[in-house]
């Protein structure tokens, strides 16, 4: 490789493309390590990244988001077809008169299950509704029966290059768009599972701050008023007594779910208890 | 207990009493002094201060807490119904079809949006309502 090819390499890996970098050198070992010509070369890389991401999905039930197999595979097939093929293969798989219809038979429950267990290890040990990972199940099983489809056509062992292939024959392109939208469906439903699971988190938490703050709004200047008088060391008896009166009055609501827990509740009083208890001993 | 004055008037003036149980102290202060009926005095307003606002505090944290229960209770059963919806409508669709399914997904996912927006909005009225309501309570 020469220095200008280095640079520019170096150059692509800045701006995000590392693995297409890699790729395309990958390639080019392969075509001398086998001594083979550059289309059937690059046919064979991108085969083998495709059964990385086949194995992960039949190891696993599921190409997890961060799936480093699935970034090579797309780097892959940005390196070979370029963003643009890649939107028309989007389109081409919504299109029936050029995909080609496959029999997919429905996920089995230890299929689904499978999903449920990558959501549960991932998510705290919570899981989307039935439908979502019932739908994530049966796109994996997509996935991988059109891979398999994609790698055994005829068509794309022939001689040429895979893109020109492609570009003769647009069912095979329609395959890997719906390989993408399958992919993409399936990573939409992870990161709306995830916004979910913070919804939740956030009503928890404003539920909390809601109830502080309702106690602080009540019994904040009672207590700080006595502290006040406490740290003066003014009126000890009165700050004493008072004391005990706002014990008295505030104990019934201990056990409250609005209360229990609260940082006026719990640490303040105990301060000013001690503090009061103190300059008295003192 | 202290017999200064000017550190009396200042701890009723800058006491959180109501301005009519302030008036009636410091008049109660001007005719008995420090005797034990000022000090009997000032700890009853104080007793009485405490139980006005544990009443008013009891009734808001009921309220806030009931009708809390009662916007997640709605909100669950929202969800509910719309993941048997999702559910009956995905079923009707061919596995294969990822445009018809994300429809009905996209359609599933918005309604959960609006739900949790709903849910939202309901508990920070419920909490500004609950907490203006109070606050005007305890004076």
């Amino acid at each position: 490789m020469g220095f200008k090819d280095t640079i520019e390499d170096l150059g692509r890996k800045m701006i995000g493309q590392g693995d297409e970098v890699r790729f395309k050198n990958d390639v080019l070992e392969y075509e001398r390590t086998h001594r083979l010509g550059h289309d059937e070369a690059e046919r064979n890389v991108l085969f083998d990244r495709m059964r990385n991401v086949e194995l992960e999905l039949s190891s696993n039930g599921i190409i997890s988001s961060d799936s480093k197999d699935f970034d090579l595979l797309q780097a892959a097939l940005n390196e070979v077809f370029g963003s643009k093929n890649q939107e028309q293969y989007s389109k081409d798989a919504a299109d029936p008169a050029i995909f080609r219809s496959i029999a997919v038979p429905p996920s089995t429950l230890p299929e689904v299950n499978r999903v449920r267990g990558y959501y549960a290890s991932n998510f705290g040990g919570k899981t989307p509704p039935f439908a979502v990972t019932k739908d994530s199940a049966d796109n994996m099983k997509m996935i991988q029966a059109l891979m398999t489809r994609f790698e055994t056509d005829p068509r794309i062992a022939g001689a040429g290059s895979i893109e020109s292939t492609l570009a003769l024959h647009s069912d095979l392109g329609a395959d890997l768009g719906k390989i993408f939208e399958a992919k993409k469906a399936v990573e939409r439903h992870e990161r709306l599972f995830g916004k979910d699971l913070a919804f939740e988190q956030t009503m928890a938490n404003f539920k909390k701050t809601a109830q502080n703050s309702l106690t602080e709004m009540v019994w904040k200047a009672p207590v700080d008023y006595i502290t006040t008088m406490a740290k003066k060391g003014l009126f000890m008896k009165s700050a004493s007594g008072l004391l005990g009166s706002l014990m008295k009055e505030t104990a019934r609501f201990s056990g409250r779910e609005a209360v229990a827990g609260t940082k006026l509740f719990g640490s303040s009083l105990k301060a000013l208890g001690s503090l009061v208890k103190n300059k008295m001993i003192r | 207990m202290t017999d200064n004055v000017q550190e009396i008037v200042k701890m009723i003036d800058t006491s959180f009493l109501s301005d009519g149980d302030k008036e009636t102290l410091r008049e109660e202060f001007k005719k008995s002094g420090t005797s034990d009926t000022f000090w009997t005095a000032f700890h009853a307003a104080f007793e009485n201060d405490f139980k006005k606002r544990g009443a008013v505090f009891g009734e808001a944290v009921d309220t806030f807490e009931s009708t809390y229960h009662l916007l997640e209770k709605a909100y669950a059963e929202k969800r509910q119904h719309l993941e048997e919806k999702l559910e009956n409508d995905i079923g009707k669709i061919d596995p294969i079809n990822t445009a018809g399914k994300e429809s009905i997904f996209s359609a599933y996912y918005l309604e959960i949006d609006n739900a949790q927006n709903q849910f939202q909005n309901d508990a920070k009225e419920l909490y500004a309502e609950t907490a203006t309501t109070m606050v005007k309570k305890v004076g």
